[in-house]
């Protein structure tokens, strides 16, 4: 049985966030009704001239900076032709040779282990319309209905060098990529929307060899899961075939999330040539060095210096200083709570525990989180001064995220508030030491293991409003000493 | 290093710009085509090692607008040429090949 190494490249398509198309001005604005977001410049109507939209040059420089790419102050558009309905003028106006962003660098955590993903290349371009197919999927499809609205909505396409290694390799760097610019703000990364799309290209060569094998390139891939299951199929598949002695053809394959299987797929654009040309409408992208430096200076704290800072500034470890700077806005969010509470692991706790569980099963994001960070800092100092107890807190929660009430109100309304009284707690004692003499005798002979189950009776009968730290010291000097 | 077209080109080059030749097309475009060719191929005497490539003719640089949304066509104007109009959708006869 020989070993094989798996070789993976990515292409990203990310839209960039802009109000208008990259040549025309035209709304870029999501789900608006079919072909009325459109101009005789987006539908390539004959005379029609093209002027770009500067916020699009400074969005690709910016994906550029937080990809550590080199920014090409020259580079040009280039027509790429190819027949499809989508495509209204027969060639999409993209970068061929000259693309604005080169030869940058993701780094990613896999398995503990640091790894660099190359990037070969970040180029613009303008997205085509969009078809939508008659009947189950593009394979069986009678017809298909062309909206423009999306056609000339800015795009960049990010390519990487063939580092990746494996399918999970694969996701988690898409994941970084995500962060990276949405953190920069470039794209809104919807994946559902198809603002983010990523085509995978595969091969597999025998191990410690150079030659690459022969690729396939796989696309429909609608989420990043669905990313790395393609991608696990594709190994597979190749694998058997080398290993039966058969032949890789090289082919686009088509993923079909409900079979968990990759399909060839026959279209029109196969072995296409593409027959590349300057665009003659549109002169040169010239940068200067000045405008660059600007557009650097503007950029946020990125993802990797946010998180040592994390663990840094604020001791945590790194497993927590990756999940919270997973989004910009959850490291916000942390943030804003650490700066009212003080202690930053205990947030990272909660926000980590109890915010984001809440958040993951009610499929909702940190930004639309119904409770604020100023709403669970009031919550977790109540838990620092003992005010409430850890488990209560929890569900004080669950009940801030339900009703939209105040930690307060609901620890009032409900008499949650914590019972440290003494006296109190005395009361709640003697009755469960009256009512449970086996457990209060095994203590007495030194087997403490029973405090525990004490402490959980009168932890019942004050339905967790009892203190538990108090209790465990006034039974174990009740019975101890 | 002469080139020579043959009609295998000849069709590939035509499915390629998605024209249709006639079979006297056929019969006399590989040659002619062999010919344009063998024109361009004098450049290929040139030494160009030292002359860095002309990307553009001219000296302009390109000129960019603010990022301002504009009217957009209305709805009805931009589907009125369309031969099959479907729900404000163009609609187009299926996209994938059909096997051979």
């Amino acid at each position: 049985m020989i070993d094989w190494d798996v070789v993976i490249g990515l292409e990203i398509h990310a839209e960039l966030l802009t109000d208008s198309k990259i040549f025309c001005g035209c709304s870029t604005v999501f789900g608006g009704v079919p072909n009325s977001q459109v101009c005789p410049v987006c539908m390539g109507l004959p005379g029609a001239l093209p002027v770009l939209n500067s916020r699009a040059v400074d969005l690709a420089i910016k994906a550029g900076l937080a990809l550590k790419c080199t920014i090409n102050e020259f580079s040009k558009f280039d027509r790429k032709h190819y027949f499809y309905p989508d495509l209204p003028k027969a060639y999409q106006v993209s970068q061929d040779d000259l693309p604005i962003c080169g030869n940058g660098v993701v780094e990613i955590s896999f398995e503990g282990s640091p790894r660099s993903i190359g990037i070969e290349r970040v180029h613009m371009e303008e997205e085509a319309g969009k078809s939508i197919h008659a009947g189950e999927s593009i394979m069986s499809s009678a017809y298909s209905l062309l909206d423009y609205n999306r056609a000339g909505i800015p795009l960049i396409e990010i390519v990487t060098k063939p580092d990746i290694r494996s399918p999970e390799e694969a996701r988690l760097f898409l994941e970084k990529l995500k962060t990276l610019l949405e953190y920069t703000e470039v794209s809104d990364c919807k994946m559902e929307e198809g603002s983010l799309r990523c085509d995978a290209n595969i091969s597999l060569k025998p191990k410690g060899t150079d030659a690459f094998g022969v690729k396939a390139e796989i696309k429909n891939l609608n989420s990043f899961r669905a990313v790395q299951r393609a991608l696990e199929f594709e190994v597979r598949r190749q694998k058997e075939i080398l290993e039966n002695q058969g032949t890789i053809v090289p082919e686009t394959r088509h993923w079909d999330e409900a079979k968990g299987m990759t399909f060839s797929m026959r279209t029109k654009v196969d072995a296409a040539d593409y027959r590349y040309m300057p665009d003659p409408n549109l002169y040169p992208v010239r940068l200067d060095a000045a405008k660059i430096e600007t557009i650097k200076n503007s950029l946020p704290e990125l993802p990797d210096a946010k998180c040592k800072r994390f663990i840094d500034e604020y001791g945590l470890p790194a497993y927590d200083g990756e999940v919270l700077t997973g989004s910009r806005a959850l490291a916000d969010y942390f943030e804003k709570c650490v700066q009212e509470v003080g202690d930053a692991k205990l947030v990272s706790n909660w926000v980590m525990g109890e915010i984001l569980r809440w958040l993951n099963a009610h499929n909702m994001q940190i930004e639309d989180s119904p409770v604020g960070p100023a709403d669970l800092a009031k919550l977790v100092k109540l838990v620092q001064g003992a005010e409430v107890s850890n488990i209560i807190a929890k569900d004080v929660l669950e009940e801030m995220f339900v009703s939209g009430k105040s930690a307060e109100q609901i620890i009032d309304e409900q008499g949650l508030r914590q019972v440290s009284d003494a006296g109190e707690l005395e009361k709640m004692i003697d009755k469960v030491l009256e009512d449970h003499p086996d457990p209060v005798n095994d203590v007495k002979s030194g087997k403490l293991q029973a405090v525990g189950f004490l402490v959980g009776q009168v932890m019942k009968a004050s339905k967790g409003t009892a203190n538990p730290k108090k209790v465990n010291e006034i039974i174990r000097a009740r019975l101890l000493d | 290093m002469k080139q020579t077209m043959t009609l295998k080109d000849i069709q590939a080059l035509a499915e390629t710009a998605r024209i249709e030749l006639t079979s006297a097309e056929k019969a006399v475009f590989p040659e002619e085509i062999s010919v344009i060719m063998a024109l361009a191929e004098v450049f290929d005497e040139v030494d160009v090692g030292s002359v860095s490539p002309t990307v553009y003719p001219l000296e302009q640089s390109i000129s960019m607008r603010a990022d301002e949304v504009e009217k957009s066509l209305p709805h009805e104007d931009a589907v009125a040429n369309g031969p099959d109009v479907v729900d404000g959708y163009f609609r187009v006869p299926r996209i994938i090949e059909e096997d051979d």
